[in-house]
């Protein structure tokens, strides 16, 4: 641990060089004394200090006070905590006042003051900032992201508090000059990823980019894919550990939802409290979702094809029963199949439109009362209803939105090609769905990793895949962090 | 960055090769050895092991030699003029194959799924999926079959084993009541209908590392030969020699034929339908994908789709005809006996000869 040298000039330079490429770190320089001739800088997190700095801040009144004093009444001033501010910290080693830094606090350095000052102020933001609407979970943070690239910044590092985590800033928008922040851990990214989401943020010239949507659809490689390649979250805590399995959190001005790249299947099916809950009940819950994701896009299609051509797969008892429940309705399957799921995807539509509790309402409303109507008047039947809404179930089960979007478009293809030919139609539809997932890659990571491509992290992928294994066992880095530094865990000597 | 596409690893590369061997070996490999050899096919089976032992030998040592890819060997070794007549040849054998696929797989789903539909839809339908797997590279198409593997085997075993109790063991005596003659041809049959085999040589070029390419063969190998034995020994026991002459897909029949415990299904053929139509896209794939590769090599080396358009329309036209005429079936049967496959087990051969051959010269000079 290197002491702090005294002289400004080295401390700054020191400084600096511990946060290169954290544009939310701040320094700013000043001078004290009554001639003002102490030089002197604060450094801090951009929101984490009071933007008042000077008026009404702790830190601002002891650089008052100390404005009006004589040279050696300031050292004594700062040696004595004159003010009796609390948690007031003299701080010997540059590491010592970058750990105090990363805790929220104002570091103030002084020339000819071999020590560092750590002066508390308003901290990282918090519970204050946002809850998170979308991605819930039982246990954990329920913190969301807000609007502003600066708090969701602090947030995650908050979460993350080391000078390796980097924040680049960008413009981008040519009219809007929209701030777009890459936070990264710098020695477990891939540089060349960081060089790659850059150059392609470079790409294009747009008038403005009011969403980070904008950025993710502009700059991705496959556009015609229904299948996201950056994933979102409005979570700080999982854009943290995106951050620790070596990945690039993309923030954008005035949107609460952050982008995070490279991504996968399998990171769209975990969620945050997977690793918070036990290994049973977490490798359950993937399982679920797994199914989900697959049941969500297949099952209408897979009802028409046994009922309308391989009727032969049921038991004679079962068969009749779905006879008797058709009894009366006028229309063919599909036409039932594609009313309800219209109708059903309107509810929806109208249900986001709506404020949160006309939201719920027309829910309870479209779901209990217009399925049980159109089921009264023959125009659909009942087990037409189970399945549309056993398929909506799946789709929620998705723990990210533009994920399951993914799904329930593809839905109408199998939809419409299992009512054509059947079976057949299904397995082509399937076919080209893993044909597709099997080339499409994100910022070059196979798209379907760990199950397949696991050799590309000795099969250690696989460990957090399905299942999950307890996390003692998860003892290496996901594919996305440098190979070098695999290693995220074990056993103290 | 992370992957290179064209680089698959020996996982990949073993499943890949049980793909393209077990779909057409377990459909219609138990058929024509009974015709063959009757009861004693599984020895045919295991004879064929074997003899394709014995080739992965050959090929490890030549593996060695191979620097880049197998059409640079070829160049190297033989000179570019008869490279290029070897390439065509592996070009006709990789484009009927791949049309015989075609054809199959058409027949297996009209058969079992579609008895009403147009033959020529579902052929429409495949060649386009063939189409875009291979659009999709080497790479997507290993990673397809990396990923369903376990997806399909685990219901098959889980069949076969439910199966089981139907079988009757009498059916399998006695034995070694077959001619030496047509045991011959049971096993060089066996050895025709594992002809991805002999296209090994190709995929040196594709592996991460290209020695592992005959170390996955011979896995795949050992592993399509155990399922294939217990296969023809679960329809011998459960159809018999004679019936089991008569069927087209015995396979398919026999999954019909199995009672699931709880009842929840009738009958599961048509899901299980699903194993043989991934397989047999598999292998369809394959011819497609080496042909349009042999292909390019040949006089297409810039054009991307020019090749692969060409191949596509080639297979719907040939397995259009095997629809159509029954006898050509049967010529491309005596294609694949006398002029495919020795053609092809000896290109590598003759190639290995003159590589060596050139390296003593070398050496002498």
């Amino acid at each position: 641990m290197e002491k702090i040298a005294g002289e400004i000039e080295k401390d700054r330079e020191h400084f600096k060089e511990i946060f290169k490429d954290c544009a939310d770190i701040k320094m700013r320089d000043m001078y004290l004394g009554e001639k003002k001739d102490i030089g002197c800088f604060v450094a801090y997190i951009e929101v984490a200090v009071s933007d008042v700095l000077f008026e009404k801040s702790m830190i601002g009144k002891l650089l008052n006070t100390c404005s009006s004093k004589k040279k050696e009444d300031v050292y004594l001033c700062l040696d004595k905590n004159a003010l009796g501010i609390s948690d007031f910290t003299i701080l010997d080693t540059y590491e010592e006042a970058a750990d105090g830094l990363l805790t929220g606090d104002a570091i103030l350095f002084v020339d000819g003051y071999p020590h560092a000052i750590k002066i508390p102020d308003q901290g990282y933001p918090n519970m204050g900032v946002n809850e998170a609407d979308s991605e819930k979970v039982i246990r954990g943070s329920n913190e969301g992201f807000a609007d502003s690239v600066k708090v969701n910044t602090a947030l995650i590092r908050k979460r993350v508090r080391s000078p390796k985590v980097k924040v680049v800033e960008k413009k981008v928008g040519l009219r809007s000059k929209t701030n777009v922040d890459l936070v990264y851990m710098e020695d477990l990214i891939y540089p060349e990823l960081l060089e790659e989401i850059q150059k392609r943020l470079d790409t294009f010239q747009i008038d403005g980019v009011l969403d980070s949507g904008v950025i993710e659809q502009l700059t991705e490689e496959k556009w015609y894919s229904p299948f996201p390649q950056f994933q979102t979250t409005e979570r700080p805590d999982r854009a943290a550990m995106a951050i620790l399995e070596g990945r690039i959190v993309l923030l954008c001005d005035n949107s609460p939802m952050a982008l995070i790249l490279p991504t996968d299947y399998n990171s769209f099916i975990k969620t945050s409290d997977d690793y918070y809950n036990r290994f049973e009940i977490a490798s359950l819950g993937r399982i679920l979702r797994y199914l989900a994701s697959f049941f969500a896009m297949t099952l209408p299609g897979l009802y028409l094809a046994v009922t309308n051509f391989h009727t032969q797969i049921l038991p004679t008892t079962l068969l009749l029963s779905f006879a008797a429940a058709r009894e009366g309705v006028p229309f063919p399957s599909i036409v039932e199949v594609i009313l309800m799921e219209l109708s059903f995807e309107l509810l929806r539509e109208a249900g986001v439109r709506l404020p949160g509790a006309m939201g719920n309402t027309i829910g309870i409303v479209g779901g209990l009362i217009i399925g049980q109507a159109a089921v009264e008047a023959n125009l659909v039947s009942p087990i037409v209803v189970i399945v549309v809404a056993f398929t909506a179930l799946c789709s929620f089960a998705i723990p990210n939105e533009e994920f399951a979007t993914a799904f329930r478009i593809l839905k109408f293809f199998f939809i419409i090609f299992c009512a054509w030919i059947g079976f057949y139609g299904f397995l082509l539809c399937l076919l080209t769905v893993l044909i597709h997932l099997s080339h499409l890659k994100s910022f070059g990571i196979p798209y379907l990793m760990p199950i397949v491509g696991a050799d590309l992290n000795d099969y250690k992928d696989e460990r957090d895949c399905v299942g999950r294994l307890p996390l003692i066992y998860l003892n290496r880095r996901p594919i996305f962090a440098r190979r070098t530094e695999r290693i995220k865990l074990k056993r103290k000597e | 960055m992370f992957s290179e596409n064209r680089q698959i690893s020996k996982r990949q590369i073993r499943r890949l090769l049980i793909y393209d061997l077990f779909g057409i070996g377990t459909l219609l490999l138990p058929v024509f050895l009974t015709k063959f050899a009757g009861r004693d096919g599984i020895f045919c089976v295991l004879g064929a092991w074997l003899l394709l032992l014995c080739y992965l030998k050959f090929l490890e040592k030549m593996q060695r030699d191979v620097t880049q890819n197998y059409i640079i060997y070829l160049e190297q070794s033989v000179g570019k003029v008869v490279a290029k007549q070897f390439l065509m040849i592996y070009f006709v054998y990789c484009i009927l194959f791949g049309a015989y696929a075609l054809f199959t797989a058409a027949s297996v789903i009209q058969r079992c799924l579609l008895r009403e539909e147009s033959f020529w839809l579902i052929l429409f339908f495949l060649c386009l999926l063939a189409a875009y797997g291979v659009y999709a590279g080497m790479e997507g198409r290993a990673r397809v079959y990396e990923l369903l593997f376990w997806f399909l085997m685990f219901p098959l075993f889980l069949m076969l084993l439910f199966s089981m109790p139907q079988v009757n063991t009498e059916y399998w005596c006695p034995i070694f009541d077959t001619g030496s003659r047509d045991m011959a041809q049971g096993i060089y049959l066996a050895v025709i209908f594992c002809g991805v085999l002999f296209l090994l040589p190709f995929l040196f070029g594709f592996a991460k590392k290209k020695s592992q390419v005959v170390s996955a063969a011979r896995q795949a190998l050992a592993f399509f030969s155990c399922m294939n034995v217990t296969v023809i020994l679960i329809l011998m026991g459960i159809f018999n020699e004679n019936a089991l002459k008569k069927q087209h897909f015995p396979i398919i029949t026999l999954m019909s034929m199995i009672d699931l415990p709880g009842g929840f299904l009738k009958r599961q053929d048509a899901f299980m339908v699903a194993i043989w139509f991934f397989t047999l896209y598999a292998f369809l794939n394959t011819g497609l994908f080496y042909s349009e590769y042999n292909l390019k090599a040949i006089c297409f080396r810039s054009k991307k789709f020019l090749p692969l358009a060409i191949c596509v329309i080639l297979m719907y036209g040939i397995a259009g005809e095997f629809y159509r005429k029954s006898g050509a079936v049967f010529w491309y049967y005596k294609f694949l006996w006398y002029v495919g496959t020795p053609a092809v087990i000896l290109i590598p051969v003759v190639a290995y000869l003159f590589a060596e051959r050139r390296k003593e010269n070398d050496r002498k000079k």
